[in-house]
């Protein structure tokens, strides 16, 4: 392979079977609209004004004392120079004129290096208050975004916007920032300072290869950027391949398919060596090659200079605007203080480029609708009744296709009532529409005869105690856990949830009883014992209505009982819905909603429906005889 | 530590050739300095114009030289770094491809997948870098001083102050900022894990009127990742200016006390070193400069090691993790006449302690007075028997941890017995090849998953070579036939990664068919029924029976209708067989099985099987 086919990049993307979850979409270097995210960016700059004034001054403090020092080194020579020429025609040296540049050169450099830790330190507050904002920013607007949102997001996704990207902005956007600004100060700086000492022919040394070099590192780094993006999304196949072996791990052994996974692995590891390489290598040249071009450079400087200080001692040139060695040093340092800056910018331009892609798609998300704001006017009354009442509710996932249309029910206070039905018929979304995780496209909802979208979300929540089929538990003790939605309770009223929910018992057997700390996803308890946390959490609310979705789907049937022995009589007096594809366990309710397709199809007492001889009979009858219903 | 760099061996000639081509290329950067205080000293203080050209061409040559040497160097380094990276990888992926069922549940799929992708980067990146540094640093130092003492050793000497005062920097820095570095590694980790609980749990949060306390607690972290991170940042501010600082300083003292020795020379006799103050000056700074860069790039590295260090650790616990399933040294070949046969004779399970590491991570007190009294383990299985043929169906039935899926685990060879023998075709399946076993049962996990891909893709996993016919055949039978053909695409629908845009009982139904389509002699059904709606449920069941006579089905469940048919009921309580037998006889005998049918059935159902006898 010829070298040059090594550095372009081939035309066709590798298409990974991992893109449609990978965190990062391919597209994501570059920025949609630079210009407006730049400005917003600055925005929230804004309260920090006085902060970043002082870095902005700090750091053109910094870069001048820098601009200025070498004009007062050359100084320092030329005396020297010609200090020495002095001593060696048997004169002595004068250490005044040489101590006195000395020192201001000390304190140039003394002021430089003050303003600079003055400007990082500032700007180190700024950056991390920055973020801190950003971060909590996003957040809050966690709490604030509709349900719709997660759906459509990985939890991955979110996740990396709030560390990853923020980090980067932060990071990146603001260095880089004011690198752009010290480098623009720097540059003019140094090439007035090349100019004010009158000599064009070594200012146009020092300078004729500054765009060649600007030029390359712009070049190379775009390229190694290319290369550093397949890294990644190989990187992004390797996590894809690693989290379905590993998580499917059973099932890979038991179907013998160790060695075709390996090899699968091999070969993503051996495209992920190939990117690396190609990246680390490309950008690796970069250096040794500017450093060639800046010894060039050097050289030029060092010929012309040469050529200047002999002719002036051999009186073939004019002695004009050359003061000597210290003249040659002067412009070796102004060389690179011109140049650096420019292969600096044009370095972290790719860069910029992608921290303000990561600044928009903080900003998207910042940008994301909320949830319609709480309409207030009615609070519910202190002793709530619990009737619920949904009239000609429409709901739609998603537009053009309606998933519950001209729903009608109610529950009178204190009944169960419960919702069955093969598997998306919407019997978790009367509950997600109840609960206000979604707002109804048309209809009313009612509580105790209050609209709810006239009451806040989390005065109507309040009203509701609800066990999900999702086992969420967070990482702490098992006492915290169950006393999440009452933080007052006591110890007695916990020990009564957890016995009420049946895991009292399990509970004793762990090493620290309710102090066992569970792990992240409780991950260290079994699924049927996270259920039963999560019923003594909803049991320790005691609220008014309560919400038992497929509650005990994990759960033994005879626990099951156990728990609806519990369960009855904390349903009395209570509204309750159950959501369970169990038929056995909803027969006491007061009311049997059978669901299929998003509407109601029948309702009645289970010995009604089974009268009806319909759609729950033929449910019903089917668990417990050999009649094979038909497929619907 | 050691494992981990044992990792290196395959790459040890390109490791070589880098350490080769970065000695040399640090030689040549050290000479150069010598040849900028000719062109000075020789060629312009000498107003000797050709002599400069000459020497400027070597100079460049000279550069060219090291350019070379040090792409060459990045070269072999990228090499050995990527190839390493790739043989670490490799192989904690053949391990823990290797790792059994326990093993994996030990560490956590999440935290393996972290180990292999993140922790591999960490500890690459550490190690590539140290080696990079690990030569040059010492020939900087080391040829640095030399070549400063041969050319002045007086001003040497003078000038070695800076070095001690640099060295105590840098260990100051570095005994500070180290432990605030791991500090906020551990915070950030926090905070992440608050953002997954918050996200994955957000209808629960939402529900209890919790999103403040959530936000309070994110706001904690924040505040005190925040107040971390500028105390380290500020730190590292601090540090950089007074660096530079120091060089100039130096830098200034060194041009003093150069001129300050060019007064005390004598003119006669030392003339041309007087005359080379400038050059000689130009050199030593350079040196200088160079062990200064030498200095500050160990604190660099030194700096990055804690996070590595981790990464380190947590990577060589699945190096030293030792599979506490081992194949056969001499397997076994069953008898053709055994085949799918099914045998439990006397089996007992208790799960073995997990590593002391692992549980102060998992049961850790809130308080921390008191230490965990070590748990008796207590049995998960106790004396098990019962033997299923082919063509019978034996279910299994009992409340939650009353040892089901433990059971159905130790049939593939899962887990080890602790007493008693599982008997596949007649043989023990410890002496069994993993490969046989496989080949010989289908086995359908309570949580069924699937892989990207296509659903051809995933029902292909049961056996490479199905046709399309087949895979139909088998989606009919596990009753997924309809919801396929429904789809555009068909049996070339997309399945995004663990089956997430197929709802529950349909990834149950295509995990069924999966395991058809393998046409072994022992199916596993773990609790896979679950999801589906009854009507689906028994026809499934139906079709099973129907279609797969010749096999032996295993059938765990909850709900009494799946199990109501079986050839032989096995009742558990609390790892123990309480009744065998088929359900009217279990209905009479087995006062566990009552209970359980009672609360399920009618009690119509009850009088029924009742009436009948």
């Amino acid at each position: 392979m010829s070298k040059k086919k090594n550095i372009s990049v081939p035309e066709t993307e590798y298409k990974s079977r991992y893109a449609d979850y990978r965190n990062q979409p391919k597209d994501e270097q570059k920025p949609e609209n630079a210009k407006g995210t730049f400005l917003r960016f600055v925005s929230l700059i804004k309260p920090h004004r006085i902060s970043m004034a002082i870095v902005v001054i700090c750091a053109m403090m910094s870069t001048l004392c820098n601009v200025v020092a070498p004009e007062f080194m050359g100084n320092v020579i030329s005396i020297i120079q010609k200090q020495i020429e002095g001593r060696l025609t048997g004169g002595t040296i004068d250490f005044t004129a040489t101590f006195d540049q000395l020192t201001i050169l000390a304190g140039l450099y003394l002021a430089a290096s003050l303003f600079t830790f003055l400007q990082e330190f500032v700007s180190a507050g700024v950056s991390q208050r920055l973020v801190c904002g950003l971060r909590s920013q996003l957040n809050s607007k966690l709490s604030r975004l509709p349900l719709s949102y997660f759906d459509k997001q990985t939890k991955g996704q979110v996740i990396s916007k709030i560390i990853n990207d923020i980090e980067n902005v932060s990071s990146s956007l603001q260095g880089s920032i004011l690198t752009v600004m010290t480098s623009l100060i720097q540059v003019v700086g140094s090439f007035v300072m090349m100019l004010t000492t009158g000599n064009i022919p070594m200012t146009f040394a020092a300078v004729c290869l500054v765009p060649v070099s600007a030029y390359v590192s712009y070049k190379v780094s775009k390229v190694s950027k290319v290369w550093f993006r397949r890294y990644w999304d190989t990187m992004g196949d390797l996590n894809g391949h690693i989290e379905e072996m590993y998580a499917g791990h059973t099932i890979v052994r038991m179907f013998g398919h160790e060695d075709e996974s390996v090899r699968e692995f091999r070969g993503i590891t051996e495209r992920l060596g190939k990117n690396s390489f190609m990246a680390n290598m490309i950008s690796g040249i970069l250096n040794p090659v500017l450093t060639l071009i800046k010894n060039i450079n050097y050289v030029f400087i060092c010929l012309l200079g040469g050529f200047f200080f002999i002719g002036i001692h051999n009186g073939t040139i004019p002695n004009t605007a050359f003061s000597g060695i210290g003249d040659i040093q002067k412009f070796l340092s102004y060389s690179s203080s011109f140049s650096s800056p420019i292969i600096n910018v044009s370095r972290i331009i790719n860069n910029i480029q992608s921290s303000l892609a990561s600044a928009e798609r903080v900003f998207s998300m910042l940008d994301e609708l909320d949830e319609a704001p709480d309409n207030c006017e009615n609070e519910p009354s202190e002793e709530t009744k619990g009737l619920v009442e949904f009239r000609d509710v429409s709901f739609r996932y998603v537009e053009d296709v309606p998933l519950i249309d001209g729903l009608s029910l109610t529950a009178k206070p204190g009944s169960i009532t419960a919702i069955v039905g093969p598997t998306g018929a919407g019997k978790t979304t009367i509950v997600n529409l109840l609960m206000r995780f979604y707002d109804i496209n048309s209809g009313h909802i009612y509580l105790d005869g209050t609209d709810i979208y006239t009451m806040s979300r989390n005065a109507l929540r309040s009203n509701f105690g609800m066990v999900l089929q999702d086992t969420w538990l967070f990482k702490g003790t098992v006492r915290d856990n169950i006393k999440y939605g009452k933080d007052d309770a006591t110890e007695e009223e916990i020990i009564e949830a957890a016995k009420t929910a049946q895991i009292y018992d399990y509970i004793m057997t762990l090493p620290e009883g309710f102090d066992t700390l569970l792990t992240e996803d409780a991950t260290n308890i079994s699924q049927g014992q996270r259920q039963l946390l999560t019923i003594a959490r909803a049991i320790i609310v005691d609220p008014k209505v309560l919400i038992l979705d497929e509650a005990t789907s994990s759960v033994d049937t005879k626990t099951e009982q156990k728990i609806q022995t519990a369960m009855n009589s904390l349903m009395e007096g209570r509204t309750s819905f159950v959501i369970a594809h169990r038929l056995s366990t909803i027969k006491n309710a007061d009311n049997i909603l059978v669901m299929k397709k998003g509407t109601i199809v029948e309702q009645g007492t289970h010995k009604e429906l089974l009268e009806a001889d319909g759609f729950y009979a033929l449910l019903y009858n089917s668990q417990y005889t050999d009649g094979i219903p038909p497929e619907d | 530590m050691k494992k981990v760099l044992s990792m290196l061996k395959p790459h040890t000639g390109f490791l070589i050739l880098s350490i080769v081509f970065s000695t040399v290329n640090t030689l040549l950067q050290l000479l150069i300095p010598l040849y900028t205080k000719d062109i000075l000293a020789e060629g312009i203080l000498e107003y000797n114009m050709e002599k400069l050209v000459e020497l400027c061409l070597a100079l460049l040559g000279f550069t060219l030289l090291s350019i070379v040497t040090s792409i060459a160097n990045t070269y072999f380094s990228t090499k050995t770094s990527v190839g390493y990276a790739i043989t670490m990888r490799n192989y904690i992926f053949d391990k823990v491809s290797r790792l059994s069922h326990s093993d994996i549940d030990k560490i956590g799929v999440a935290s393996l997948v972290t180990r292999t992708t993140n922790d591999v980067r960490q500890v690459h990146d550490i190690v590539l870098n140290t080696l990079k540094s690990l030569v040059p640093i010492p020939i900087m130092l080391v040829g640095g001083l030399v070549l400063a003492f041969s050319l002045n050793p007086e001003l040497a000497k003078l000038s070695l102050w800076a070095i001690p005062v640099l060295a105590v920097l840098a260990v100051v820095l570095i005994s500070i900022i180290m432990p605030l570095y791991s500090k906020v590694q551990k915070l950030v980790d926090k905070m992440n894990q608050i953002m997954r609980e918050k996200i994955s749990g957000i209808r629960v949060i939402r529900a209890f009127n919790k999103s403040e306390y959530e936000d309070d607690r994110f706001m904690k972290a924040n505040l005190e990742l925040t107040g971390l991170s500028l105390k380290a940042s500020r730190i590292m501010a601090g540090f950089l200016p007074i660096l530079t600082l120091l060089m100039y300083t130096l830098i200034c003292v060194i041009i003093y006390l150069c001129v300050m020795a060019a007064n005390d020379l004598d003119i006669v006799t030392q003339e041309e070193e007087i005359l080379h103050t400038i050059p000689n000056m130009y050199a030593f700074i350079s040196y200088f400069t160079l062990i200064i860069g030498a200095l500050t790039s160990v604190v660099s590295i030194v700096v990055s090691i804690p996070r590595a260090s981790i990464s380190g650790k947590r990577i060589k616990v699945i190096m030293d993790a030792v599979s506490d399933i081992l194949p056969p040294e001499n397997p076994v070949t069953p008898k053709k006449e055994d085949a799918g046969k099914l045998e439990f004779s006397n089996v007992s399970f208790k799960y073995k302690p997990v590593i002391k590491e692992e549980k102060k991570k998992r049961f850790v007190p809130k308080s921390k007075k008191k230490k965990p009294a070590e748990p008796q383990i207590p049995f998960e299985l106790k004396n098990v028997s019962f033997e299923s043929r082919p063509g019978e169906t034996t279910a299994i039935i009992g409340i939650t941890g009353s040892g089901k899926t433990t059971l159905c685990n130790l049939i593939p060879r899962l887990y080890d017995v602790t007493e008693g023998e599982v008997k596949l075709a007649g043989v023990n399946v410890k002496d069994l090849d993993p490969a046989e076993i496989g080949e010989r049962i289908a086995f359908i996990p309570q949580q069924a998953f699937l892989f990207s891909g296509t659903i051809a893709d995933n029902i292909r996993f049961g056996k490479k070579d199905a046709t399309d016919a087949e895979i139909w055949h088998a989606l009919e039978i596990a009753q997924a036939k309809s919801f396929v053909a429904s789809m555009p695409d068909g049996i070339d629908s997309f399945v995004s990664q663990a089956g997430k845009n197929y709802s529950g009982g349909q990834k149950q139904r295509l995990a069924i068919a999966r395991a058809i389509v393998k046409g072994a002699e022992v199916i596993v059904f773990d609790d896979s029924f679950s999801a589906l709606d009854l009507a689906t449920d028994a026809r499934l069941r139906a079709s099973l029976r129907e279609n797969l006579s010749d096999a032996n089905i295993i059938i765990v469940a909850q709900r009494v209708g799946t199990v109501l048919n079986a050839d032989r009921i096995i009742v558990l309580d609390g790892g123990n067989v309480v009744g065998q037998g088929t359900h009217k006889e279990l209905l009479k005998t087995c006062e566990t099985y009552r209970e359980i049918v009672a609360t399920q059935l009618s009690e119509e159902a009850l009088k029924e099987v009742d009436d009948d006898e």
